[in-house]
Parts: C-alpha cells; sequence; structure tokens
C-alpha cells in the first residue's frame, strides 16, 4: 500500500490481493490515513486483482470519514466494480 | 475423473493467504477457469474469515477444507468443531443504502450468495458443514429472444407481510436493477407484471406514483426499479393467470428465454398455475439472488417450489451474460 499525500487530496494505492487476512493487516494505517487530512479521499485500484467483503469494509469507512470532503475510487477492473455492484456500493466509483 | 484436495488450517486469519495459494495451483492445474476460480477464492475467504471471527472457540479448533474438481463444477466443503454458526440464515445486509448511512457488516455472506450457484450449510456431531459450488463453465450465454420478466415488484412493502419481505426484496432490487440495466444495453425488452391495487381503475402509472410517495424503506425499492420509459407493463387482477396480452407478446417477440425475477410467492403461484406455458419451448431462468422471500427461506425451498412445475436455472444474475457482453 502505498499513500501519497497530494496538495489537495489523499490518494491511496493499493496492490494485489486485498483478502480478509491482507486487509486485517493495513486496516489500522489506512483508518488513521483517511481520517487525518483535510481535501478528498482517492483509492486507486489499478494494480487490485482482488477484493474481499474486508476491503468493502474499509471503504465504506473511507467514504464515511470523508464525508463532504469527498471519496471516491478509480481504475477498478470489471471483476472488481462487480464486487461493489453487486453490494451496492457502486456510488463509490468515479463517473468515468 | 474427479480430483480433490484435502487440507487442514489452523482457524486463524493469518492462514488464509496459505490456504489461497495451494487452492488456486490446485484449481489452475485442473484447468479451472480463472473466473470460476476467483469465485472460490471470494468464498474461501470470507466463509472461513467468517467462521474464525464469529465462531466460539477461537484458535483450538482447525478447519478442514475440501476442494473437488467434477466434472462440471468445482464443490468445497469446510468443516470446523464448535457451535453451530448458520451463516446462510443471516438477512442481508441493507444494499440499497446509501454508503453514507451503511453499518458494516453482513456484507461476506451475502456476496457469497450471490457469486456461487449453491451454498447450503449444516451441522453434525457437533461439526459446522458449509458446502458450496461453482460452475467451471461459469457463464449462460442468454438467447437473443429474451425477456427480462418482473412480478409484483411494484407494490406496497409495509403491508401486512411487507414488514418480513422488506430486506429481503431491498436486496432483491438491488440485483434485479443491475440485471436490468444490463438487460437494457443488451436490448433485451423488460415486461412487468404486477397485481393491480385498484380493482376498477386499474393504471400502472398511478401505481407507480403512489409506490413511490409511501414509506420509504419500501419507496427506495420501486424507485431503484423505476420502470423506464421503454419498459412494457401489465397489469393483472386477483388472480394468478398469465394476461392473454401477454401471451400474444409472446408470440410476437418470439421468445426463447424468459428471466423472471421479483417476489418469489408471486412467481411459484404464476408459474404453478401455469406450468404448461412455462415449459413449453421456453428456456426459464429464475436467478436466485433476485427472488424475494418473505423471510429467511434458504434459496433451496424457493427453488424446490418453482422446480416441481417447470425445469428452470437458477444461478445467481452474475452467472448469466447477454448477448455482446461477453
Amino acid at each position: 500500500m502505498l499513500t501519497c499525500e497530494l496538495q489537495d487530496h489523499l490518494l491511496i494505492r493499493f496492490e494485489g490481493r486485498m483478502d480478509t487476512a491482507r486487509c486485517t493487516e493495513i486496516a489500522e494505517e489506512v483508518r488513521t490515513a483517511v481520517t487525518a487530512p483535510s481535501g478528498p479521499v482517492v483509492f486507486d485500484l489499478q494494480q487490485v486483482d482482488f477484493v474481499a467483503s474486508a476491503f468493502l469494509r474499509l471503504c465504506i469507512y473511507a467514504y464515511q470519514q470523508a464525508g463532504s470532503r469527498g471519496f471516491q475510487i478509480v481504475h477498478a477492473g470489471p471483476s472488481i466494480k462487480r464486487v461493489f455492484k453487486i453490494a451496492g456500493l457502486d456510488a463509490m466509483f468515479k463517473c468515468e | 475423473m474427479g480430483r480433490m484436495l484435502t487440507l487442514s488450517i489452523a482457524d486463524r486469519i493469518a492462514e488464509l493467504p496459505h490456504l489461497a495459494a495451494a487452492v488456486d495451483e490446485f484449481l489452475e492445474r485442473a484447468r479451472v477457469g480463472r473466473e470460476a476460480i476467483d469465485t472460490v477464492q471470494l468464498a474461501l475467504d470470507e466463509l472461513i474469515a467468517n467462521q474464525i471471527l464469529w465462531g466460539q472457540d477461537r484458535g483450538e479448533h482447525p478447519i478442514q477444507v475440501q476442494t473437488a474438481v467434477e466434472p462440471t463444477r468445482v464443490r468445497v466443503t469446510i468443516e470446523s468443531e464448535g457451535q453451530p454458526f448458520d451463516p446462510t440464515s443471516l438477512p442481508p445486509p441493507d444494499v440499497l443504502r446509501r454508503p453514507e448511512d451503511r453499518r458494516e457488516g453482513g456484507l461476506g455472506v451475502y456476496l457469497v450468495q450471490t457469486l456461487v450457484d449453491e451454498l447450503s450449510y449444516a451441522h453434525r456431531d457437533g461439526r459446522n458443514l458449509l458446502e458450496f459450488k461453482v460452475a467451471k463453465r461459469q457463464i449462460r450465454l442468454c438467447p437473443p429472444e429474451t425477456v427480462l420478466l418482473l412480478v409484483d415488484v411494484v407494490r406496497d412493502y409495509t403491508l401486512a407481510s411487507g414488514e418480513r419481505l422488506l430486506p429481503y426484496a431491498r436486496a432483491m432490487a438491488q440485483q434485479t436493477a443491475v440485471l436490468k440495466e444490463r438487460a437494457a444495453r443488451a436490448q433485451v425488452p423488460v415486461v412487468y407484471l404486477n397485481q393491480s391495487t385498484n380493482r376498477w381503475k386499474p393504471s400502472f402509472s398511478r401505481q407507480v406514483h403512489a409506490c413511490l410517495t409511501g414509506d420509504d424503506r419500501g419507496a427506495a425499492i420501486v424507485r431503484r426499479l423505476e420502470p423506464a420509459p421503454d419498459d412494457i407493463f401489465m397489469l393483472r387482477d386477483g388472480s394468478e393467470s398469465l394476461p392473454e396480452s401477454l401471451q400474444r407478446l409472446w408470440s410476437k417477440l418470439r421468445t426463447k428465454a424468459l428471466i423472471v425475477a421479483g417476489l418469489a410467492d408471486s412467481i411459484c403461484a404464476l408459474i404453478a398455475t401455469n406450468d404448461t406455458f412455462f415449459a413449453h419451448e421456453l428456456e426459464l431462468l429464475a436467478p436466485c439472488d433476485c427472488l424475494a422471500t418473505d423471510g429467511p427461506r434458504s434459496r433451496k425451498q424457493v427453488i424446490e417450489q418453482i422446480g416441481a412445475y417447470v425445469q428452470a436455472d437458477f444461478r445467481p444474475s452474475t452467472r448469466l451474460a447477454f448477448q455482446g457482453e461477453v
């Protein structure tokens, strides 16, 4: 996981399998990171090939923490998007 | 010939990646497709994590996982000791709720139920047994002459039996809405077949409007499934018979396959009273994630009821593909 704080927003790039074990490892770090910034929060999933519900829960947390600052997911592949759609969370995607 | 992999892991989350790697390698060698492997992996991860996090006596009981590659599908059983814990009895999470109002729980099992072909639970001799099946060839391609039929989705969901139905209907609405968007892109006609709420002055648009302005928990369902201008609506009175106009529409559209979604009870009754019609030269698909029951009745019961009258494909909507999607 790479966190890049840009001038006006927080960008977090995830990589590989975001399964329960991996999400459990990084949960604290992600939760702290998304609580701190003042601008919008962006999750980049270009390098992610698998998401479990634990990752969706992290996204819900980030979305709620970001509130009016805004939260969005970018560069998710079709199989990842499908999981978010089933969960009714497709509002998190950037309109591309 | 079938092939099998049996593994035993300690009930700790940190063990899951090792299991995933072994199962991945085994299924790849058995030439199972990537999409099916991903579905198996997601189901394993969610179901075992659930067992570890919510089961009792953590850290003491190994979990046995058996993965079998059969001619048409992958069958996985997960066996662990401990108190009975049936994840299939949990109500679905509220997937119609906006992300800002979401609670975090219940998503994992719901994802599994929506993605695998079959999920079942049993508790025998002090052991929890979970079994799921995933078809090797995951996608079923619908013929061009397919119609999507939505049964009794426009209604007041807070009436008597509606309260129990609500959480299941909300989940049905989300999956059916996604399926409907896909159908629209593939130019598959969508037909609403709905019980009329006004016997003397039936009007579908008034009925939609009335349901949209009611209690919001129910209105959200109708809003998610709100008819588009091109959709076809048909109202019927109390009887379960198919309107003649709908039968004419069928032959006019030369329908070869019919996907039914909506209220499970209405669909069961409709099929039971019109079984010759539904069985006649028509492929029937009833995606189980798009059927709403009025309680934690398992998919299995609904499938058995409908299956008693006609042959149908009950695999979840994620397993269907319209023309142009693959």
